[in-house]
């Protein structure tokens, strides 16, 4: 053991004075950091706003049903479920597939159906099912088989096990808004983004298709870029791994994708989808023959209209051609 | 609350107290400065980019620390995060999580090769090693062992600086060499002298 001070004094000579960084790059950096925490700050400023205005909304939405509760117990009628207010509805079913349930707070799972969905309504699929979700701020969420969600409100999801696909960037009606999607190991919050966060008692994992993704849990945060897949374990093993836009495990989105008006959109528009719903990147041989295919308006219906032979259908309806199809991206020419 | 003084300067940045995100940047950013750079043989442009994103991860999630461990291990966890995606993309062939000893370990292996205790303190490493020690030991301690030892002030000088009396300030000092002597008796006892 160190038994004096002036061995201390001794081993701190020889080891010299902590460097301090140099002043240029801390002004620079410290500039940089300011700015995100200011971003941040404003973020959580608007978050906690958000938070208040929906307890005062439920405060008022409770008084006024003790109040409406009594009215019925006063002339003594019969109270039976009345259908979703629409002012209620954050987010309505646009596909299901097999089994899909819902249910409201504890009561009885029912058949999903056509359902309008409200803040605190729980989702679940069985084997082999999937449902999707429009979300009242245009985002298409679509959830994976043996799955359940809890639509906690318009920013958050809690998926309490299996699969969920989250496409921020949904060209419907171009949302600006983050969405969280809680865990019981951690949160991923997406920066403008398509990604899927999948739980399971022993992990979770966030993989981004497009975009950035941030992963946190209690001890860390993790920043995902596009391409990359990041699983945590229950012992917070972390391994990160790249996965191309169009791996397997993205193929099942396709079973629930969201209904895509083929009349009257223009064929740029049209294979833009079908970009995001195969993951394959569309390229364009020119940029001229960029410019048409915006140009081009398609006519006409289809099934399937995010599988490869529709595709090829449509496109021989028009003056294009497909040049190359790989796993991996689509070139288009005229 | 095991770390509660961390715990408030990071509710008070979620809040946006500026003053306290002074203190955070000037306390923290030194610290991983001198953390990244020995893990990256002195690369300065990977450093700066480095800790300016273990930076930023961290004021963008501090909403989610919660105090378990100290503010520092915390953003040294995210540094190494950071340092890993710097070598995966160089190499791809680093462990994606190191363990603190994963990165000690080569500087330790490194010392056992050295005969001479003269000769330790010419390693570059070694020497950012104890540097790092005084790091993670609480502010003023650090600074008031780098004070007394290496600059040279006197007791007086350095309470003028804390803001303390003096007695107060040769208690700092006695703590202060005791949490160095047993940080560095942990890392590595044959860096100690009269082991």
């Amino acid at each position: 053991m160190m038994k004096n001070e002036s061995q201390i004094a001794e081993l701190l000579q020889k080891v010299g004075a902590r460097a301090d960084p140099p002043t240029e790059l801390t002004s620079e950096i410290k500039a940089n950091v300011k700015l995100a925490w200011q971003d941040e700050v404003a973020m959580q400023a608007l978050k906690t706003n958000s938070l208040k205005r929906s307890s005062l909304k439920r405060k008022i939405g409770m008084t006024l049903f003790a109040i409406a509760a009594s009215l019925f117990i006063a002339v003594g009628m019969n109270m039976s479920d009345s259908p979703l207010n629409q002012a209620e509805t954050i987010a309505t079913v646009t596909k299901s597939v097999n089994q899909v349930e819902y249910k409201i707070e504890s009561g009885e799972w029912q058949n999903i159906g056509q359902t309008l969905i409200a803040a605190s309504y729980k989702i679940r699929t069985g084997s082999n099912s999937y449902t999707s979700l429009r979300l009242q701020n245009g985002m298409d969420v679509r959830v994976g088989e043996d799955t359940e969600i809890e639509i906690v409100n318009l920013d958050t999801i809690f998926l309490s096990t299996g699969t969920l696909y989250v496409d921020s960037n949904s060209t419907v009606s171009g949302s600006e808004t983050d969405i969280s999607i809680r865990t019981p190991f951690g949160q991923a919050v997406d920066i403008g983004t398509q990604f899927l966060v999948q739980v399971t008692p022993q992990q979770w994992r966030v993989q981004v298709r497009d975009g950035k993704v941030e992963m946190k849990d209690d001890n860390e945060v993790f920043l995902l870029e596009s391409g990359y897949r990041l699983e945590i374990s229950e012992s917070d093993t972390v391994t990160k791994s790249p996965i191309e836009s169009h791996d397997d495990s993205w193929q099942w989105i396709k079973n629930v994708s969201a209904p895509f008006q083929l009349e009257g959109a223009t064929l740029d528009h049209y294979l833009e989808w079908i970009s995001k719903e195969s993951g394959k990147k569309i390229k364009y041989r020119s940029e001229s023959a960029h410019e048409a295919a915006s140009k081009t308006i398609l006519h006409g219906s289809a099934t399937n209209l995010a599988s490869m032979d529709t595709l090829s259908n449509i496109i021989s309806t028009t003056d294009f051609i497909i040049i190359e199809s790989t796993q991996s991206s689509i070139v288009i020419d005229r | 609350m095991p770390h509660r003084n961390d715990l408030i300067l990071a509710q008070s940045l979620v809040s946006g107290d500026e003053a306290q995100f002074e203190i955070f940047f000037d306390e923290y950013f030194p610290k991983l400065y001198r953390f990244a750079l020995t893990r990256l043989s002195s690369d300065e442009d990977a450093v700066k980019d480095i800790v300016q994103a273990t930076l930023m991860n961290a004021i963008r999630g501090i909403s989610t620390y919660r105090g378990d461990a100290a503010m520092f291990t915390w953003l040294c966890q995210i540094c190494r995060n950071e340092i890993n995606g710097h070598f995966r993309q160089l190499a791809k062939s680093v462990p994606v999580v190191p363990q603190d000893d994963d990165s000690i370990r080569p500087i330790l292996e490194s010392l056992e090769a050295t005969n001479s205790p003269e000769s330790l303190f010419e390693n570059l490493q070694v020497k950012r090693l104890i540097q790092e020690v005084l790091d993670y030991l609480p502010s003023n301690y650090g600074n008031a062992l780098e004070w007394k030892y290496i600059e040279g002030f006197t007791v007086s000088e350095i309470a003028e600086r804390l803001q303390l009396s003096e007695l107060a300030t040769q208690s700092i000092l006695a703590r202060a060499r005791g949490s160095f002597r047993d940080a560095l008796n942990k890392i590595s006892p044959q860096l100690v002298p009269g082991n």
